[in-house]
């Protein structure tokens, strides 16, 4: 992704956060959605995108962040720190998980995170006791000013420091010898084994990297709904919908994803309000019409424009590659 | 000479298959060592089993004093071993010098401007100096070989396994091919050549093994193996090694 | 106790299996994961619903009609839409079968609301018993044509020359297409088929599970099961597997309770995956 995309998309994210002081309680309601939806799309990047694995995990990690913190703030810890609880938990079950579900490939690793979704999901269920299970669990949580409008406007931001945050450091490990490394796997991982690349290694950290921030993400949720339950925060579509966002994008660009999420809010948004009872017709619809018409995002539009008509696409090899 | 690569009674079997029978082979430094056989023979799985891609399901494969048996791919590169594929395997999206970069990098673990270096370096020692920017998809096949090959140099390696290096090269194409291998062996890097092409193997080699249906059957100068009876039956079948017999009695 | 327990376990395998066949043929041979799979099946379950509830069509006679109305309804999303995306990575094809459920799931909430409904037949058909294991009829039946379907799907394979088509492409696409089959058209029967046994299973459910579109993603969660259990792209994996995944839950019920069957088969799902990802009965290689 270009130098110049990149330095765009951060102005435009410090940009964002004048909105408390321009917008009101929907335009923040909205904004602190969108910036979620952005750390998770940006966060399947590393793993679906750069490394080439369909993670159908995200749902997993942004429950188990959304349990983690949400069981330790209603406990009394400090919002920071369980913010830092859930990530850390997070990465570290992401490495283990990784280390042993990557080394699948294609539909079995995608079914296999799928899974890993529905599992915990059960457990979570079944651990009454710390959890509330099915009954849900209840987040007090007092900032202190008692405010609404100063709850919104806190959740906003915090939402939109993480956003950035996750922005950045997959920035950083995009120029790294880590994102050389995923992006050597991604493209053909024999050769990468050959010249010393350690997968392994490489594509479970990615997978960590790629719980982190959402399991983050999870967490803030929690605190900002204040009642979390099981299918609420384990629901698929917070699987499906980070890589629609993503597709929608561009794949494989952070850029793109960041932008894919927020314009993947605003149709949703769209359609919430005005056709709620075919609201998800509507997505299914939309998710057809992009594969089918616009596999490489909204990215290749102005490709599309500007490129000649011989040069093949850099995306096409991927997939002629996969066969 | 010092010995370089010591296999001792190695096996690899896929279900009942024994595509390696008890290899035991020893290479020595700064040889460049023919391995030839008939097609199926288990050439490309001898590679894949020494570089730890298969594990073998026994004997033990010894690199420089050191057991590398159980090692995996990224651990036998980063060892000093090197191998190219039979059918070549770029990566596509990237430039050229950066899939050289790529090799020089994690090979050696070294810092990016280092890996910058040896990368253009070996680009322009295999000729391909002037497509550093080109996405690799964007090659001939005569190029992505090579490209191949600076990728394997690049990982600055101590024993070289060339699989198939001329399939699909014109004989133009196969003699600066040659060429290159001749002024890699002088460098002195050990070289592991499989061919198909005879004459290739008896120019380049300075011995030559045969394996057939995993077993190996000789081992010795180029042309001593070459009219080895039993190197001509596994090729060409028993009746033309009689009749191969008959004409030198 | 133990025998009832084993019973049960059958019978629902048998019913798995069928509910599997389908899709395990459309995975092993397009390797395309029709996440559309449940929802055919409550569509299935519906028509023999309206069929019986309006017309008085008992199920079995409904079999003859859902099978060929879904075998066109699946050739025509193979041929329309999926034929387009074949070359496509993994990740396309399956957020593609995602979207279209999406719609589809929705169309039926819409028309059919999202509560139960049951089949009731009329008289009902009262169970059996065999020394001290009861089984209720309208599974025996299920059970019994569910295996006939299965059984049928193997026979048309291995018999017909669209059947043999589409062994052929599942074993080497390129090798088919060079000897002259039509892979576009073998494709799109082979993803008929898998609708069509999709439908018929959901025909042969009605009779013993209530009716809901909220089934559909049970219904394809133990599709994923059956087919990672028994192996892709054959029917006698799907047999396999779907006995397997129904012992397992029948014993698994007794043992940890019935609320956490669905865990355990996910558990066993993973196991699998890490430890035997082609099945008790496959080869490797669809990954």
């Amino acid at each position: 992704m270009s130098r110049h995309a990149k330095l765009a998309l951060v102005v435009a994210l410090v940009a964002l956060a004048a909105l408390p002081w321009i917008g009101e309680a929907y335009a923040l309601r909205l904004g602190t959605v969108a910036c979620m939806y952005a750390v998770l799309a940006v966060s399947w990047n590393v793993i679906g995108g750069m490394a080439g694995y369909p993670s159908f995990a995200t749902a997993a990690f942004f429950g188990l962040g959304a349990y983690t913190g949400g069981v330790l703030l209603s406990k009394g810890t400090p919002l920071a720190l369980a913010i830092g609880a859930a990530g850390s938990v997070a990465f570290a079950v992401a490495m283990l998980l990784g280390w042993v579900l990557l080394r699948l490939r294609g539909h079995y690793f995608a079914i296999a995170s799928l899974a890993v979704a529905e599992v915990l999901r059960e457990l979570t269920n079944s651990a009454t006791d710390l959890t509330g299970g099915g009954m849900g669990l209840n987040i007090p949580l007092d900032l202190g000013s008692g405010n609404v409008a100063d709850e919104a406007t806190f959740f906003f931001l915090a939402m939109w420091a993480l956003l950035l945050v996750a922005v950045l450091v997959v920035f950083a490990v995009e120029r790294s010898r880590l994102g050389f490394g995923l992006a050597c796997i991604r493209q053909n991982e024999a050769a990468a084994d050959m010249i010393g690349v350690n997968a392994t290694l490489y594509k479970a950290l990615a997978f960590a990297l790629s719980g982190l921030f959402v399991a983050m993400a999870g967490t803030l949720y929690a605190g900002w709904v204040h009642y979390i339950e099981p299918p609420d925060v384990y629901d698929v579509l917070f699987s499906v919908k980070p890589i629609v966002m993503v597709l929608l994008g561009g794949l494989g660009s952070t850029v793109g994803a960041v932008i894919g999420a927020f314009v993947f809010l605003g149709i949703e948004e769209f359609v919430w309000s005005n056709w709620l009872q075919v609201h998800s017709g509507v997505l299914g619809f939309l998710i057809v019409a992009l594969l089918l018409f616009l596999p490489h995002g909204l990215i290749s539009i102005r490709h599309r424009l500007r490129r000649a008509p011989d040069a093949a696409p850099a995306g096409m090899i991927r997939e002629a590659s996969h066969g | 000479m010092a010995e370089l690569l010591r296999l001792e009674s190695v096996s690899r079997r896929f279900g009942g298959l024994h595509a390696l029978d008890d290899v035991t082979l020893s290479i020595g430094a700064g040889e460049v060592l023919g391995l030839i056989g008939p097609n199926g023979a288990g050439k490309t799985t001898l590679v894949n089993v020494i570089t730890g891609v298969h594990r073998a399901s026994s004997g033990r494969v010894v690199f420089e004093g050191r057991d590398i048996t159980r090692l995996r791919p990224y651990q036998t590169a980063r060892a000093g071993l090197a191998r190219t594929f039979q059918v070549v395997q770029p990566f596509p999206e990237l430039s050229v010098l950066d899939n050289v970069r790529a090799a020089a990098l994690f090979s050696a673990n070294s810092a990016m401007r280092e890996a910058q270096r040896v990368a253009e370096e070996q680009l322009a020692f295999v000729g391909l100096g002037e497509f550093a920017s080109m996405p690799a998809a964007n090659l001939t096949l005569a190029m992505r070989k090579r490209l191949e090959l600076a990728k394997a140099l690049a990982m600055r390696p101590k024993l070289l396994f060339l699989d198939e290096v001329n399939a699909g090269l014109n004989s133009a194409e196969i003699e600066q091919a040659m060429a290159l291998i001749r002024r890699i062996a002088d460098s002195g890097v050990t070289i592991v050549l499989i061919e198909h092409l005879m004459k290739v193997v008896l120019s380049v080699s300075s011995r030559v093994v045969v394996l057939h249906n995993g077993a190996l059957i000789a081992d010795g100068p180029p042309a001593q193996v070459v009219s080895d009876p039993h190197v001509v039956e596994a090729y060409l079948g028993k009746k033309y090694a009689q009749r191969a017999m008959e004409a030198a009695q | 106790m133990f025998l009832q327990i084993l019973v049960n376990g059958v019978v629902l395998g048998c019913l798995y299996a069928c509910i599997a066949a389908g899709f395990s043929l459309v995975w092993g041979v397009l390797n395309v994961i029709n996440l559309m799979h449940g929802s055919f099946i409550v569509l299935g379950s519906y028509l023999a619903w309206g069929a019986y509830h309006s017309i008085g069509f008992s199920p079995w006679v409904t079999l003859a009609i859902a099978a060929p109305l879904f075998y066109a309804v699946g050739y025509a999303v193979q041929r329309g839409v999926l034929n387009r995306v074949m070359a496509a990575p993994v990740l396309v094809t399956l957020t593609l079968t995602f979207g279209m459920d999406l719609i589809l799931n929705n169309a039926m909430i819409l028309a059919f609301k999202a509560d139960y409904r049951k089949l009731m037949l009329d008289p009902p058909l009262g169970t059996l018993a065999f020394g001290s294991v009861v089984v209720p009829v309208d599974r025996l039946v299920a059970t019994a044509f569910a295996l006939v379907l299965t059984g049928a799907l193997y026979v048309l394979l291995r018999k017909s020359r669209m059947g043999r088509a589409i062994i052929a492409v599942r074993l080497d696409r390129d090798a088919a297409r060079l000897m002259g089959v039509d892979v576009p058209s073998t494709y799109a029967a082979a993803f008929g088929l898998g609708a069509a046994m999709a439908g018929c299973a959901g025909v042969l459910l009605a009779m013993i599970f209530p009716i809901s579109p909220l089934s559909s993603l049970p219904y394809l969660g133990k599709a994923f099961v059956v087919c990672v259990l028994g192996g892709l792209g054959s029917v006698p994996g799907a047999v396999l597997g779907g006995l397997v995944l129904g012992l397992v839950e029948s014993f698994g019920a007794m043992a940890f309770g019935p609320e956490h069957a669905v865990t355990l088969s996910f558990a066993l799902l993973i196991a699998f995956l890490i430890f035997r990802p082609q099945g008790l009965l496959g080869k490797r290689g669809f990954e």
